[in-house]
């Protein structure tokens, strides 16, 4: 997994790609999200559009996402995800517990809600 | 043809010789996906004689060769984009499960996947020769626990047709796994 960041306002959008498939992808994804929470950052999106394949672990990864952020008061909002993530997070009924955008203005908008 | 799966069963237990693969016809058993528990356990499957047979190393580097080689299956199979996917996703899983739970992360240890074209899907079976896995360790877990982990089985449960384990001194441990073509 390829992992990059861009700021929108108080937003940090998180462009993944590749696999996520646990592994080192866990510690990218966990180093990169202590250190947005140590820069006083806690909104963060994570932009699925360019993961072309995620397995059981990969979700793993993302719910360890997600209960780091929501823990310090944010929280890892989805993008853009595709139609096979999408069937995923549906089979293991985490589609109720990520918030979901189909795109990344929309994720970000919704912070300020 | 020669009897190659009678070579593939002489397990030498080192895992070292890579990646095997071996194509042909087998010849026809008696126990087919029909007698094994699952959700569909009443459908008629037929006897297949297309076979193939990979024999690779309990490294997940080799996944994606096995994960290649049955979306390839799965196409000639006749499945649909999201029927090849959720194949594809359910025997990465099995093998992941093998390497993490029957063989503990030990990369050099073999693992046997057959793959049975039929007329109106595929059978897969994955076969390891390491740890016995318990039945609640094969148990999907609750979902209401948002945590991470344990979400493979569930995975593999919710998109295979037939998915059967059992386990034996001779033969190892056996997954066999069977999707059938949607008829729309």
């Amino acid at each position: 997994m390829k992992l990059s960041e861009t700021t929108i306002g108080d937003v940090v959008v998180l462009e993944m790609s590749g696999k996520i498939m646990g592994g080192p992808d866990a510690t990218i994804l966990n180093d990169k999200l202590h250190e947005l929470i140590e820069q006083g950052k806690h909104k963060t999106v994570a932009n699925l559009a360019r993961i072309d394949w995620m397995n059981s672990s990969g979700l793993g990864i993302l719910i360890g996402g997600l209960t780091t952020m929501r823990n310090h008061n944010g929280d890892l909002k989805l993008a853009q995800v595709t139609e096979r993530i999408r069937s995923l997070l549906k089979i293991t009924r985490l589609h109720n517990i990520f918030e979901m955008y189909d795109t990344v203005e929309e994720a970000v908008a919704s912070y300020e809600k | 043809m020669p009897d190659v799966f009678s070579k593939a069963s002489r397990f030498d237990g080192t895992g070292r010789s890579g990646i095997t693969i071996f194509m042909g016809q087998k010849k026809k058993q008696g126990r087919s996906a029909k007698q094994t528990r699952g959700k569909q356990p009443q459908r008629q499957v037929p006897k297949s004689t297309e076979t193939i047979e990979f024999r690779v190393p309990s490294d997940p580097k080799v996944l994606k060769i096995v994960r290649l080689s049955v979306s390839w299956l799965c196409e000639l199979a006749g499945f649909s984009e999201e029927d090849r996917n959720s194949t594809t996703l359910a025997v990465d899983e099995a093998c992941s499960n093998i390497i993490r739970h029957a063989y503990q992360g030990d990369i050099h240890q073999p693992i046997i996947i057959t793959c049975k074209l039929l007329d109106n899907g595929i059978e897969i079976t994955l076969q390891d020769f390491g740890r016995s896995v318990r039945e609640e360790e094969i148990k999907p877990r609750d979902l209401d626990e948002v945590r991470p982990g344990g979400l493979g089985v569930h995975l593999i449960r919710s998109v295979m047709d037939v998915v059967h384990y059992e386990s034996n001194e001779e033969e190892g441990n056996k997954l066999t796994l069977a999707k059938y073509v949607r008829v729309n």
